[in-house]
């Protein structure tokens, strides 16, 4: 199987500090469009981190910056040390690019055979290598097929098998699982969650939540080129909730109660309230609030309303509403 | 070095798995296929060709050999006279008829004697092929050659139908005294397969030759070949298939991957471009290597500029692919990378037909000869039609002389357009005498017919105006100045002395002439202009003959002050008889230079070597002259520049004169040395010190102001893919690098600088991927 990384240094896998680009358009370039605003957050070797955002985020240029494929315009950003898009980080890097296009006259063997010699790989330790990656990737039976007779799917696998042959310190992913079906996503998630076992930092770029809340340890929201939050996925709701945000934030709470329509009804009249269920004349009701004394005011009301509270429960903030929160508000309020 | 090679070897894939190398591959190795069975065998020698075996000056004398050998009763003549058509007979009577030599000369055209000579070689090659032809009492009185010899000793009955032919040419050609070259004893037959195609072949292309002469004519054929027909359909294939490399690269999902990589953008690109060039050099070795091999098994002729082809036209592919790269790059478009590398082409062969058309205008317009003259300084253009330095308009004006009509004046003026730059024979002019003010040119008109054209005489009287002096005696090859008079020299080494007080009854000028023959009696050969030279201070000439040197003087004792030979010393020179040879003589110093670029100076007392020198190896010589105190000679050579050398001082110097790399004359009057350069620049320098006096330049015409400071540059600094053939046929050449005595550079096609294509194709090239790479490394993806 794939060798496991070397040990952790404690360099961090990334350091971006007001990571900023500007794209000039049009002629005589007059027309400026800011990709990236001021980035600033760290990820450490060894993680799997998500960067997340809607289309047009900045999620690819924060990528290609990185890589050097693009030129920053502002800040700095480094990569296991090394200043992003220099040759030294981009040896220690494997990238698989959103829609791949894999030159269709190879085979797999003869396209691991030309990236990995594209990564300075030797042919001699490609064919050593190359056997273990296809099947890691669960390519194994198809080596000698042409790619143009591959699946979506299994040129996204193949690109994944090029980025690990030169035993990269970390793995950049853009849109891994974009436009696969949903076994091929479980297949790609599984390779994924095998490579982080191993110490590989992953990073992460997808707009789609589940997965990354499923994968990854930390994450980091972009919007119109702002950096939203970065964290743990598990401490967005606290985050949401600290008031670290500008925004004002809803929380939901779960109410098990026992009452008629008509209290619930008056009780719960100044709230978003949502009837879950209902069953054995216990009713769970999903109530938003905004803080805890509207908690405690809506307690005394039920009470006074005679009701009876069976439970209260606080519920966790999904990565979902959250990514939607704080881009929505970002949206409202531009 | 492993990620570039990777791109290289992919391009390779991609171009196998697109099918199209195996189909350029498959189209050449039909192509090889389709000429390999076309082979020569070397065969009996049997043809006779008027202009391979017959001397040119020889020709018209063919026909009154007949006649000689008739009258001289010789029988293998009367045996070729008998089996003469009539009408040839005819023919060569009437050649023959009349005309003493002298008449021949002054009026004579030897046009009917050429024809008949044609007829009669036409029925010799019938005779030839007959069986028959010989008849043992008709040629029972000749000495034979041993091959002839041979032929009869061994039996006419036993030898094959080839065998026979060739007696029947050996017998021929003897009959002849050797006017007819009995020729190699091989000759080369055409065969594709089994099937003789000798006779298609000789109606394409080549006449009945030799090995030699074959794998001379084959080269130049096939560079022609190559340059102008594979290098043009390869090079829009190559375009073509080529054209969607760089673009291809562009596509979304490929340029991320391909520069997250650890690789330079520089060399990323580079590789790319390389690859192509690998691809087409694959295909190009695969077809110049064949044809190669089919050239040297099939016709004996193993030409290394084919060899050397394979990497310059490459060079050619990539100057081309520089363009389509750097478009392809700009908008990732393989159409619009096809269409600016054919813009590209275009703007190279439009600044190249620029060049030659301006450059044929400009060398029609230079001057090829200066003289001093009291009426002012004389200069002429190559169709020797003389103007004079105006100090008023600062301009060259045409000489008062009888202008010409308006037929003449059309033709010359279509001519001049066209680039042909004189007439034939060349007209000569001016000749300057200084004790008499004497001033003379001669003039050829374009408008006569035939090939014999009069030199028409003019003569300036004290006003300076040109009047007519009827005609040059005929056969003239040289006009010259001496102390005190003109005289020319005719191709039979007879000399004339222009007398003004001649009259003749009748007044027509158009047949007669001025000049009196003054001898000598004993007289060589003068082929050509150069080969004679004349002491304008002492009226004796020298004239080079086949390694001699040959001195004549003015008998004094004779009434009419004829030439007599004064003495005759034979040079050891091993060279050929027809070496280009050019001859300058003033004071006692002969200067004698020779077209394989050897310089000598001989004692003009006792024709002893003084002094010999090399001072070029390459480049051929174009004229001579020398200063009348006989110390400074002049050697012009082809690539306009200057060399001269000092007799008191006998060393070859470079003098710093302005304009080397563009002189086109130089003459000498008794203190200054006149330079012509720029077309019709004319600068003086004092003979002493070479100290630079008054400058003639006139203000140029707007078509010499486009060439300088337009044209000219433009050409300099763009590629020239189309003359890649220089550079080929510089490399093939090896004997050009250093002095070989045995060649005549005089003969061999000027090469102004073989390397300026390559050197200009490189820098563009080179500029082109720079700023290529440049564009890449900046661009954000």
């Amino acid at each position: 199987m794939v060798d496991q990384v070397g040990p952790n240094d404690g360099t961090p896998a990334i350091v971006s500090d007001q990571l900023s680009k500007t794209y000039s358009e049009g002629i005589l370039s007059r027309k400026k469009f800011q990709a990236l605003k001021g980035v600033s957050f760290t990820v450490n070797q060894g993680e799997v981190f998500g960067l997340l955002g809607p289309n047009g985020a900045g999620k690819t240029t924060f990528i290609k910056v990185l890589l050097g494929i693009i030129k920053k315009s502002g800040g700095s950003a480094s990569m296991l040390g090394y200043p992003a898009g220099s040759k030294r980080c981009r040896e220690q890097v494997g990238y698989l690019p959103e829609r791949l296009r894999i030159p269709p006259h190879l085979t797999a063997y003869q396209a691991l055979e030309y990236f990995g010699n594209l990564s300075n790989v030797p042919n001699s330790i490609v064919k050593a290598k190359r056997d273990e990656y296809l099947e890691l990737v669960g390519l194994k039976g198809r080596e000698r097929d042409l790619v143009k007779k591959f699946s979506k799917g299994m040129v996204q696998r193949l690109g994944l098998a090029q980025a690990l042959l030169h035993d990269p310190k970390m793995v950049i992913l853009d849109e891994p699982t974009d436009g696969l079906d949903p076994r091929a996503r479980a297949e790609m998630r599984a390779i994924i969650g095998n490579l982080a076992d191993r110490g590989v930092t992953i990073f992460l770029n997808s707009h789609l939540l589940q997965e990354v809340e499923m994968i990854c340890d930390r994450v980091a929201i972009l919007d119109k080129g702002d950096l939203r939050y970065c964290g743990p996925v598990a401490n967005i709701g606290e985050y949401l909730s600290g008031g670290k945000s500008e925004q004002v934030v809803e929380k939901a709470f779960r109410f098990e109660v026992i009452g008629d329509a008509d209290s619930l009804n008056n009780s719960f009249a100044d709230y978003k309230f949502k009837v879950v269920s209902n069953e054995g004349g216990v009713a769970s009701v999903e109530v938003k609030v905004q803080d805890q004394s509207n908690v405690d005011t809506l307690v005394d009301r039920l009470r006074s309303n005679g009701v009876s509270i069976v439970g209260i429960e606080a519920q966790r903030v999904s990565l979902e509403d959250a990514f939607l929160q704080l881009t929505e508000v970002s949206s409202d309020a531009t | 070095m492993r990620p570039y090679l990777a791109i290289i070897k992919d391009s390779f894939r991609a171009a196998l798995a697109s099918r199209v190398l195996y189909v350029l591959l498959g189209l050449i190795a039909l192509f090889l296929l389709a000429i390999s069975p076309l082979h020569v065998r070397e065969s009996l020698d049997t043809k006779i060709s008027l202009d391979r075996d017959v001397r040119a000056a020889n020709q018209a004398l063919l026909v009154e050999q007949i006649k000689e050998e008739l009258a001289n009763e010789n029988k293998g003549m009367q045996r070729i006279w008998d089996s003469l058509s009539q009408d040839v007979r005819d023919k060569v009577d009437e050649a023959t008829a009349s005309d003493s030599e002298e008449e021949d000369e002054r009026k004579g055209s030897n046009v009917n004697q050429i024809f008949a000579s044609q007829a009669v070689v036409t029925e010799l090659n019938e005779m030839i092929e007959d069986p028959d032809f010989y008849q043992e009492d008709d040629w029972s009185d000749g000495s034979y050659s041993s091959e002839t010899r041979g032929y009869i000793e061994k039996g006419v009955g036993s030898l094959s139908s080839k065998q026979k032919k060739r007696l029947n040419r050996l017998l021929i050609s003897e009959s002849f005294g050797g006017t007819i070259k009995t020729g190699a004893r091989s000759s080369l037959d055409f065969f594709y397969g089994p099937f003789d195609c000798s006779g298609f072949m000789s109606g394409l292309f080549f006449s009945n030759m030799s090995q030699g002469q074959f794998a001379s004519q084959i080269s130049s054929f096939m560079s022609w070949f190559l340059d102008k027909i594979v290098l043009s359909i390869g090079l829009l294939i190559a375009i073509l298939v080529t054209a969607n490399i760089v673009p291809q690269t562009f596509e979304p999902g490929t340029l991320n991957l391909l520069l997250s990589k650890p690789m330079t953008r520089t060399g990323l690109f580079l590789a790319k471009f390389f690859g192509g060039c690998m691809f087409i050099a694959l295909c190009a070795a695969f077809l110049f290597v064949g044809l190669w091999l089919w050239m040297g098994f099939g016709l004996g002729v193993w030409d290394r500029a084919v060899l050397i082809s394979i990497p310059l036209y490459v060079i050619v592919f990539a100057i081309y692919y520089s363009v389509s790269s750097f478009t392809g790059l700009l908008t990732r478009s393989t159409i619009l990378a096809i269409v600016a590398t054919g813009v590209f082409w275009a703007s190279c062969w439009s600044v190249g037909m620029l060049h030659i058309f301006f450059d044929s205008q400009m060398e029609a317009a230079e001057i090829t000869q200066i003289v001093k003259t009291n009426h002012g300084l004389i200069q002429s253009d190559p169709a020797f039609e003389p103007k004079v330095w105006s100090d008023e308009s600062s301009e060259w004006e045409d000489v008062k002389a009888p202008g010409f009509d308006e037929e003449e004046k059309i033709q010359r003026a279509t001519l001049k357009a066209m680039g042909i730059k004189m007439p034939i024979p060349d007209p000569f002019g001016t000749v300057y005498v200084e004790s008499k003010g004497l001033v003379a040119f001669s003039r050829v008109l374009f408008g006569q017919p035939g090939t014999h054209r009069k030199q028409q005489f003019f003569v300036a009287n004290e006003e300076g105006d040109f009047e007519r002096r009827g005609v040059l005696p005929s056969g003239t090859v040289g006009m010259f100045a001496t102390k005190d008079g003109i005289i020319c020299a005719n191709r039979r080494g007879r000399i004339y002395r222009y007398d003004a007080d001649l009259t003749f009854e009748k007044k027509t000028a158009d047949r007669e002439t001025w000049f009196a023959s003054v001898g000598p009696e004993e007289r060589v050969e003068i082929e050509e202009r150069q080969r004679i030279a004349v002491n304008t201070q002492s009226e004796e000439v020298a004239v080079y003959n086949d390694g001699s040197i040959i001195l004549y003087g003015v008998d004094e004792s004779d009434e009419e002050r004829k030439y007599k030979k004064l003495k005759s010393v034979e040079l050891e020179l091993e060279i050929d008889s027809s070496m280009t040879c050019y001859l300058a003589w003033q004071g006692n110093t002969i200067l004698l230079a020779l077209g394989n670029g050897q310089v000598m100076l001989l004692d003009a007392e006792t024709l002893e070597k003084q002094h010999e020198f090399l001072p070029e190896t390459r480049v051929a010589i174009d004229s001579v002259s020398a200063s009348p105190n006989g110390r400074w000679f002049s050697i012009l050579y082809r690539d306009e520049t200057l060399r001269l050398i000092d007799a008191n001082d006998p060393r070859v110097q470079k003098p710093s004169v302005r304009g080397q790399g563009s002189i086109s004359a130089v003459s000498f009057d008794a203190s200054k040395m006149y330079v012509a350069d720029r077309t019709d620049r004319v600068t003086a320098y004092e003979i002493d010190g070479l100290s630079a006096g008054e400058t003639r330049s006139p203000s140029g015409t707007v078509l010499q102001k486009i060439w300088r400071y337009g044209i000219k540059p433009i050409y300099f600094a763009f590629p020239k893919p189309g003359e890649f053939y220089k550079v080929v046929s510089h490399l093939s050449n090896s004997t050009d690098s250093e002095h070989n005595q045995d060649v005549d550079l005089t003969q061999q096609p000027a090469r102004p600088n073989p390397w300026s294509p390559l050197v200009s194709g490189l820098v563009f090239m080179a500029v082109m991927l720079g700023l290529s790479c440049i564009t890449f490394a900046r661009t954000d993806y």
